[in-house]
């Protein structure tokens, strides 16, 4: 166990480096931006240049770069993301508030798209080389083509000349005054479109994976042990088989896990969900140095962290690794 | 050449012989005896923890880095696998003449003309010259190494069980033909083996190693008739279990 | 030819079909990518008919003419106006471009128009804005898959090959890009270049960071197949010869890399040509006139686009061929064990 101890403390100690190492580089990144959130307001010529650069330090925009990045990062561990010069207020809560939205539509689609990718990939798996399992990858092949903004589109275009689902948004008007459960089916309605095209564009690769896994399994030598034990196919398939396959599923897990925050940029960009694929563009657009910063280190955070968990479930489970 | 060498847990230690030009010598011992380390610090794959490497006089690994380079060809190594020495994507006009090519020796035909001889000498087909290596048999495989490290003319070959898996008619032949070069071209050979019946017939001195150390050496036929050490005594049991061993 | 080369010349076959018919765009398509019509804002497809209202066959494929519908609001056919479409048609258009042939494929004489895939809010075909706005979107895929696998072959070997301390930064180097998500990466780095550039500078612009972000994966493949290379008899032999490290790189690690760089490719250039759609889409890049099929698809974004006009996501489905001859490659070439 104090191998694992140690395992888990040099990866823990490894995460912790990268995230700093991608705060500097954000840092800087934004910093070597020409321009701030202020330049536009240099071309008025009704504003002096002096209120310009009283508003810049207000702001904390001057100072050397260290300096600067020394505040913002202690301000950053203090759960402090900074002050948005757009929606003139702490950035925290709208990133909270946003990111929440965001969790909310990727975990609904990951969950979605795991949950019938299980069943489909070990189905398919078992059907080898049949025409199903052919047909069955055709069409699932065909969805890989399709790509993300297109479906977007598509399902957008069928909720306008529908009018089966809203058009964007994640509450309707009046939301406050509906009941709890209705408030939730009211969300999950607004949710749906966003949802399907994630869960399409998750499915294939997902699929994928969970059939290979399979058929790794199937074709080890204490899958046909088992067989010839005479145990039953049912419990064959999840009693003995997929425990084994789950192990080379568990990176792709961390890798769901860790793209929950990033994956849905552009889906909810043109599916108008509110989430923290809008906000991060119109603070890029509007050059809002904050709100960038904090959005960027709160997704390569749960990239990180997903990828860590993935890398400590993977030790857990799979008993060899622990030798090496 | 002399050349003592230690590893942690030594592989090699102890050793120290010469050898001399037109000098074919068999290096005997069981697995794990040390003879393929010794092959490699001889022929300047690894470097040894002590001891030196004479060639000529010359020590070879206090040399500078570039001058090492200058000097590696004229100790050839072919190794245990040697196909594995072969790049499979290669040619075999490419595999044999590519020492050539490295040392910008002659014109390319030049080279393909010494390629193709070698390549005869050594019993394969000269209009092989455009098959891919990994066309060639494992056995056909063998003999492209050999030629390869044959095309430069070094001054030391050593082969590294390279007999094993050849047909015996292409061994006896591949055996004529060293003795050939080494009476006639002066090649120095240090032929590796575990087999004692093969370097006696081979070999004008024959060395044992046993873990780590050379235990004993002298000329075929004193060994065999008067063999010292437990060792030597063991493989002889072993080379006369199989086949009768005939003294050169 | 066994069923896998079979899947291999296809698919090349096939793209390379696609990439001319972009490339040629000039000639390919009736109509230069700038050329409005404003009498036929957001016109429908314009379908060619070979039975004419009399029921009479014309070996000559025609189409009618476009009027306004009132009642509908949008546009009918004009049986009594007819136009053969004709091959090899010279256009003379004050919008014709550099690239633009004085002969078209095919066409049909004004006043009439060949809508194949409709017109937009400005009255401009669809169709040709189509071909043209590809060889922005596939141009940049592969001039940015070309960076990332130049800089992932320079830095796979260069780790690979010496290990030691530059390796390790290198390959450290490489995972802290890739902490950082892709889409956002690629937003944040071209946002934080000047917004409004020249068509040109947007172009190269968002290839050299598209393809500058995403040399991380084929580095690690390169490096996998260097470390091996390096590893193995054929190098250990040849350094016997007197070999230096530029001889083995060149005529033995090298050689082993190139598998990869071409499947790597083939994944690559797919994906690339996606973040192009998805980075103009958004705004960031090559700007109007000029289409590309991101630009072309913002303007479907709109509701009243999305309830009326549905063939303004021809874009979108443009890029679907390509995919599928692409991923078919790749799948083709992963599997061959050497091309």
């Amino acid at each position: 166990m104090r191998s694992g101890m140690r395992y888990l403390a040099r990866r823990l100690a490894h995460g912790i480096l990268l995230v700093a190492a991608v705060s500097v580089l954000s840092f800087v990144f934004a910093k070597l931006a020409p321009g701030d959130f202020y330049s536009d307001l240099q071309a008025d010529p009704r504003i002096s240049r002096s209120t310009i650069e009283d508003l810049r330090a207000r702001a904390g925009l001057r100072g050397s770069w260290p300096a600067q990045y020394a505040a913002w990062a202690t301000s950053l561990a203090r759960g402090d993301f900074g002050y948005s010069l757009a929606y003139q207020g702490p950035v925290a809560p709208i990133l909270w508030e946003r990111a929440r939205a965001t969790l909310l539509l990727t975990g609904t689609a990951t969950f979605a798209a795991w949950l019938l990718a299980l069943p489909l990939g070990v189905w398919n798996a078992v059907q080898r080389g049949t025409w199903k399992d052919a047909a069955a990858r055709t069409s699932l092949a065909v969805l890989v083509f399709l790509p993300d903004v297109l479906l977007a589109l598509l399902f957008l275009m069928l909720a306008v000349r529908t009018g089966w689902f809203p058009t964007g948004g994640m509450r309707s008007a009046g939301f406050e005054s509906l009941s709890a459960a209705r408030q939730a089916a009211d969300v999950g309605w607004h949710l749906a479109l966003p949802a399907a095209v994630l869960v399409l564009g998750m499915l294939p690769v997902l699929v994928r994976h969970v059939r290979s896994a399979m058929a790794g399994a199937l074709d080890a030598p204490f899958a046909l042990a088992a067989r010839a034990h005479g145990i039953p196919r049912r419990r064959r398939l999840f009693r003995h088989l997929l425990p084994a396959a789950v192990n080379s599923l568990i990176p792709l897990a961390g890798l769901s896990l860790g793209t929950l925050l990033s994956a849905s940029l552009l889906v909810e960009i043109v599916m108008g969900w509110p989430g923290l694929g809008p906000l991060f563009l119109d603070a890029v657009m509007a050059r809002d140095g904050a709100v960038v910063l904090a959005v960027v280190m709160l997704s390569a955070v749960f990239l990180v962290v997903g990828n860590l968990l993935a890398d400590l479930l993977l030790y857990a489970a799979d008993p060899r690794i622990r030798v090496q | 050449m002399r050349r003592p060498g230690a590893q942690l847990p030594p592989a090699l230690c102890e050793v120290s012989f010469r050898l001399a030009r037109g000098g074919l010598l068999g290096l005997v011992g069981a697995s794990g005896s040390g003879k393929t380390t010794l092959a490699r610090c001889l022929s300047l794959a690894e470097p040894p923890d002590s001891g030196r490497v004479l060639l000529g006089g010359r020590d070879l690994w206090a040399a500078g880095r570039r001058e090492r380079t200058l000097l590696r060809w004229r100790i050839q190594l072919i190794p245990q696998q040697p196909a594995a020495s072969l790049n499979p994507r290669f040619t075999a006009a490419e595999v044999v003449t590519e020492p050539l090519a490295i040392q910008k020796r002659g014109t390319p035909a030049d080279r393909r003309r010494i390629a193709a001889r070698w390549m005869e000498t050594l019993g394969l087909p000269p209009d092989a010259l455009g098959r891919r290596a990994l066309e060639f048999s494992g056995g056909e495989r063998q003999r492209l190494a050999i030629a390869r490290a044959l095309v430069l003319e070094p001054d030391l070959l050593i082969l590294d069980e390279s007999f094993a898996g050849l047909d015996l008619s292409v061994q006896g032949q591949i055996a004529r033909l060293l003795r050939e070069l080494c009476d006639q071209r002066r090649l120095a050979a240090i032929v590796i083996t575990h087999d004692l019946a093969l370097a006696a017939s081979l070999a004008g001195e024959i060395a044992v190693m046993d873990a780590g150390s050379l235990v004993e050496s002298g000329p075929p036929a004193q060994i065999i008739a008067h063999p010292c050490h437990q060792r030597t005594r063991e493989l002889l049991d072993a080379a006369i279990a199989l086949s009768l061993p005939e003294p050169a | 030819m066994t069923a896998h080369s079979m899947r291999l010349r296809l698919s090349l076959c096939f793209l390379a079909l696609l990439h001319t018919a972009v490339l040629l765009a000039g000639f390919v398509a009736p109509y230069p990518y700038a050329e409005q019509h404003r009498d036929y804002p957001y016109a429908p497809p314009i379908r060619p008919h070979w039975f004419d209202a009399r029921g009479r066959f014309h070996a000559r494929p025609f189409v009618y003419a476009l009027v306004p519908d009132a009642a509908s609001g949008g546009y009918r056919e004009d049986p009594s106006q007819i136009y053969p479409v004709r091959f090899l048609i010279r256009q003379a258009s004050s919008e014709a471009a550099w690239q633009d042939f004085p002969r078209r494929l095919f066409g049909v004489e004004r006043p009439g128009v060949l809508f194949l895939l409709g017109s937009d809010g400005y009255g401009r075909d669809v169709f040709s804005r189509l071909l043209y706005g590809g060889q922005i979107s596939l141009a940049t895929g592969i001039l940015a898959a070309a960076l990332s696998l130049l800089l992932g072959l320079g830095i796979g070997t260069a780790a690979g090959f010496f290990g030691g301390w530059p390796d390790a930064l290198l390959m450290r180097g490489g995972e802290l890009v890739m902490a950082l998500p892709w889409l956002y990466l690629l937003l944040a780095v071209r946002a934080l270049l000047p917004l409004h550039i020249s068509t040109v500078e947007a172009f190269l612009l968002l290839a050299a960071i598209i393809g500058g972000v995403g040399w991380v994966r084929p580095s690690r493949l390169v490096r996998g197949v260097v470390l091996a290379a390096r590893e193995s008899g054929f190098v250990q032999a040849a350094r016997g010869f007197g070999a230096g490290d530029g001889y083995l790189v060149r005529r033995h690690v090298l050689p082993a890399a190139l598998p990869v760089v071409w499947t790597q490719a083939s994944v690559l250039i797919p994906q690339y040509i996606l973040a192009e759609v998805a980075l103009s889409f958004l705004g960031l890049g090559v700007g109007e006139p000029v289409p590309s099929w991101g630009n072309m698809l913002a303007e479907a974004r709109q509701y009243h686009a999305l309830l009326n006009y549905p063939w303004l996501l021809a874009p979108g489905l443009a890029a679907v061929p390509i995919l599928l001859g692409y991923l078919t490659l790749a799948d083709a070439l992963s599997e061959a064990p050497d091309s």
